[in-house]
């Protein structure tokens, strides 16, 4: 972490070099945001809109998730929590001091203080949840996948569609990552040539079993393991890899084939821990997937193949991989390196421009914002966008104009964010890529599953 | 008995005038109010800085106008006249291209939790000599920031479509009304200082109210 921020004779000309290009140097200089020092993970980001009353509706794991990384997002304030088990209710309370405590997610919506929802729930619970939500007027981040059924998925979706003047994000967090973004900008450069495959993959051994002394609540908490309430590992995990290759190829996969297995995890379970996945995507491009529960051997990846280079993608961090014939595109010779099982990744991040390139060697620092982070911080900023524009519209012309007013909603520039219609089509995907594990085969996609009436 | 029914016509018109003046105007015999047409009006900001020029833009233009029915009909002379034209712009309704950050700045230097809306109101509207048909002078009292100052403005007022567009261009400076160009830090450098001026220019559509 840089102690003293950089004087303007620290960038020499050694270091002009070694930084970068024109390019870094002018990036500095204009719009791109600069900070002296990358704050600490835990830190809040500097506020710059008012704090957005929100409530969590699910404290299981990943609802305790969302609400520390709430608490650390500085538009944000936890106004109400809502589980139906009380101990996770008292658990993720003591996080977020003074918000009500409530077993029934009715109650929360019918808080006029809240203003925007969290929706972490098991996937087959969304439905009801979101579209209520919705209804009374609330601002709804809904977790991935939206459902476990197309008809599900659907009805949410037109929900949002509908709900003009109240942002609905979907929870796939990618879309709001600013590394993510700088990186399918790269590569729309055409730096990598014509797109070959698309790998993704994600290993980690773990059980996903939990336990209970009350057989109800551990059917409850476990409702991952059962064919009726869990897409799988599809579902679960996958779907952000389906979303992520959908993104990279611009459009979406005409088909999906599917294997899976019970390997390890023999436990009475009815979903696979270990599946594997092609999606096929138009002009021959394929999207390998595999993920297991079985083992942990390399973790997490995605690897965008191409005729001049490879992308890989872990984490916050990003490498490009050069074909020995492809074009020379200069700044490569002073971008920093890694070799990975002897091939040589040249290091490809955001913020390069915050090395001040005194030590070739040194990393530079990557975000250490979460995927997660960025999702909501794009979230709450939306939010205040949107309520502002209402508030602004409705005191200038006829507040009962509701054409006009999504009119003027529709043009507003919003923060990155998934949208209902990534949201509808990356759950369609996991929803079908789990049917065809299950029946180890192959499915063609048809357009109106992604499409609402 | 005469006095009496003089005494009563006099009231219930005393009455009759309260309330037009409780309903915050009184419009001529033959004055119609316009007030603002959705998602039709706009209004560019462009500034200036040490490092690139910016703008920053609402398409929120509120208020209304009251004018004579035969205003820039295109068949009555032109002549001076002193309307009530009032226009509110909200300041959080302002974005910048700059992005949400350089939104923040401007609404903290605009007093933006102070002072919500851009106010103008015009004082006079004068035909422009030798100008064509809907050119005028106006004169108007802008308030920025809490701050209000008269200006001469010219602009145009035509019928289009039954409405009534009204255009313009002016040049302020940010320090006449209180306010300090912004000059954000980089990595802990002051090397970005905002122009004083800035330029506005609007189009702003309004409709005859319905009665």
């Amino acid at each position: 972490m840089n102690s003293q921020p950089p004087s303007a004779a620290d960038f020499n000309r050694r270091d002009f070099i070694r930084g970068g290009s024109i390019a870094t140097l002018m990036s500095m200089l204009g719009g791109v945001e600069l900070k002296a020092a990358e704050a600490p993970k835990d830190a809040p980001a500097k506020s710059s809109g008012p704090k957005v009353k929100c409530g969590v509706i699910g404290l299981g794991a990943w609802g305790r998730e969302v609400v520390g990384t709430l608490q650390r997002q500085a538009e944000a304030q936890i106004v109400s929590l809502c589980d139906t088990y009380g101990v996770m209710l008292r658990r993720a309370a003591t996080n977020a001091p003074g918000a009500t405590a409530v077993d029934d997610y009715r109650k929360m919506l019918e808080d006029k203080s809240v203003q925007a929802v969290f929706v972490a729930t098991p996937t087959h619970l969304h439905k009801d949840i979101v579209i209520e939500a919705l209804q009374a007027g609330k601002h709804v981040y809904c977790e991935a996948p939206l459902a476990t059924t197309v008809e599900d998925a659907k009805a949410i979706a037109k929900a949002a569609r509908d709900a003009g003047a109240q942002v609905f994000q979907p929870g796939l967090s990618l879309r709001s990552d600013p590394q993510r973004h700088f990186l399918l900008s790269f590569i729309r450069t055409g730096a990598i040539g014509k797109d070959v495959m698309v790998r993704a993959q994600w290993h980690k051994k773990q059980s996903w079993r939990f336990t209970s002394a009350n057989p109800d609540r551990e059917k409850e908490i476990n409702w991952r393991l059962s064919k009726e309430t869990s897409l799988g590992l599809a579902g679960e995990i996958g779907i952000h890899h389906f979303d992520g290759m959908a993104w990279l190829q611009k459009d979406l996969p005409t088909a999906v084939t599917g294997f899976g297995s019970i390997i390890h995890w023999n436990d009475g379970r009815e979903v696979p821990d270990t599946i594997q996945a092609v999606l096929e995507f138009p002009g021959g491009v394929q999207g390998m997937y595999d993920a297991t529960l079985a083992n942990s051997f390399d973790g997490e990846s995605e690897v965008l193949l191409g005729t001049d280079a490879a992308v890989m993608m872990r984490g916050n961090k990003a490498w490009l991989f050069k074909e020995v014939d492809s074009p020379l595109l200069g700044w490569e010779v002073y971008a920093r390196k890694e070799v990975f099982y002897k091939e040589t990744g040249i290091a490809l991040v955001a913020n390069a421009s915050k090395s001040t390139g005194t030590d070739e060697n040194a990393e530079i620092p990557a975000y250490t914002n979460t995927p997660l982070a960025f999702a909501f911080e794009s979230f709450l900023a939306n939010v205040n966008e949107v309520v502002g524009a209402v508030e602004d519209f409705t005191a200038t012309f006829d507040a009962a104009d509701k054409k006009a007013l999504a009119k003027h909603i529709a043009g507003l520039k919003m923060q990155r964010a998934a949208t209902w219609k990534e949201g509808l089509e990356a759950t369609v995907t996991a929803i079908k890529t789990n049917e065809a594990i299950l029946g180890a085969k192959r499915i063609v996609l048809q357009k109106d599953w992604f499409q609402l009436a | 008995m005469l006095t009496s029914s003089l005494t009563a016509r006099f009231s219930k018109a005393l009455i009759c005038l309260g309330a037009l003046l409780a309903a915050g105007s009184i419009l001529a015999a033959d004055a119609v109010r316009y007030t603002p047409v959705p998602n039709s009006s706009k209004l560019r900001m462009d500034g200036t800085s040490t490092i690139h020029d910016w703008h920053a833009d609402t398409d929120i233009i509120g208020g209304f106008m009251e004018l004579e029915a035969t205003f820039a009909d295109g068949k009555s002379a032109p002549v001076s006249v002193k309307p009530t034209i009032a226009v509110k712009i909200p300041v959080r309704s302002l974005k910048s291209s700059g992005g949400k950050r350089m939104d923040a700045v401007m609404q903290e230097h605009m007093k933006f939790e102070q002072f919500k809306v851009i106010e103008y109101r015009v004082l006079e509207l004068t035909p422009k000599a030798g100008a064509a048909a809907g050119q005028y002078e106006a004169k108007g009292a802008l308030t920025l920031a809490g701050v209000t100052k008269t200006n001469m403005m010219p602009v145009t007022i035509e019928r289009v479509d039954g409405k009534l567009k009204v255009t313009g261009t002016t040049a302020v400076k940010m320090t006449d009304h209180g306010i300090k160009p912004p000059a954000p830090e980089i990595a802990g450098i002051s090397l970005i200082r905002t122009g004083d001026e800035v330029k506005l220019k609007f189009e702003w559509v309004t409709e005859p109210k319905a009665p």
